[in-house]
């Protein structure tokens, strides 16, 4: 059991943000989180090393995330992500705020994003899986998953400018 | 677009989960730990008395007297109804420690 727990520490965080991409709600993302992991510890015996195990496990989080929002009905957010699109991807625009501020401003900019973008561009970028990895994960196609991934990256810049503006215009 | 920055960035806001959830995960699979023995205590015990039961069931009596009357079973029927019962609770068990494992 030493070795589950030295393994729940080690992937928690980023399955926990993964969790959140889909469910995007922190609480219902703990609990499910939860779930996945005692899935993970009563399938252990099934993986068969074809991809890496960190790989299997996101493919778990994700799944079982996926499952619960299917039952929820959840799609509260899906309308919020339609920001109007906006000219500069200035990726020095969070600058001048400090380390804390930017995480904030970063964890309301994935809740206002799709779903499917803020979980691809998490599994790219913070899980640092390849395009053929995250297909494993997700199922989606690698041209789907490039055209989600360039569109999520605009998507993110966009609503990040409006947060940074609103912030500036108060 | 600047994809280090992207991924600086992304990768800076890792959300964390609460300080117990560690515990609380252990916790949780102790817990069901302990149900899926209790379960599988419950199903041994069912399994012996639904045995004891069928053979009390072919060795029941099927004709007596109550109250003056003269009772006389059919002894297919008691059969039937003490393998629906038997069966049912079978049943119940097992998807129960589905459920649980």
């Amino acid at each position: 059991m030493l070795a589950f727990r030295n393994l729940v520490e080690k992937y928690k965080d980023v399955s926990f943000s993964l969790a959140c991409s889909v469910l995007k709600d922190e609480e219902e993302a703990e609990d499910v989180l939860q779930d996945a992991f005692m899935k993970v510890l009563n399938n252990v015996h099934k993986f068969r090393f074809d991809s890496s195990f960190s790989t299997w496990l996101y493919r778990i989080v994700v799944n079982t995330c996926l499952n619960v929002k299917e039952k929820n009905k959840k799609h509260l957010y899906d309308d919020l992500s339609e920001v109007q699109e906006v000219q500069s991807d200035d990726t020095s625009l969070l600058d001048k705020y400090n380390e804390k501020e930017r995480k904030i401003y970063i964890e309301a900019t994935f809740k206002l994003m799709k779903p499917d973008e803020a979980l691809l561009l998490r599994l790219y970028y913070l899980c640092e899986l390849s395009i053929g990895e995250v297909r494993e994960v997700t199922d989606f196609t690698e041209s789907n998953i490039k055209v989600i991934l360039y569109r999520a990256r605009k998507n993110m810049y966009n609503i990040l400018n409006k947060l940074t503006g609103n912030e500036l215009n108060h | 677009m600047n994809d280090n920055k992207t991924k600086e960035l992304i990768q800076k806001s890792v959300l964390q989960t609460s300080d117990a959830f560690t515990k609380e995960l252990m916790e949780k699979i102790e817990f069901k730990k302990s149900q899926v023995k209790a379960i599988r205590k419950a199903l041994i015990i069912a399994c012996i008395s639904s045995t004891v039961l069928l053979i009390l069931i072919t060795m029941v009596p099927l004709h007596f007297s109550l109250f003056h009357y003269q009772v006389k079973l059919p002894s297919i029927m008691i059969k039937i109804a003490g393998s629906v019962f038997v069966f049912t609770l079978l049943n119940k068990l097992l998807s129960l420690r589905s459920e649980l494992s």
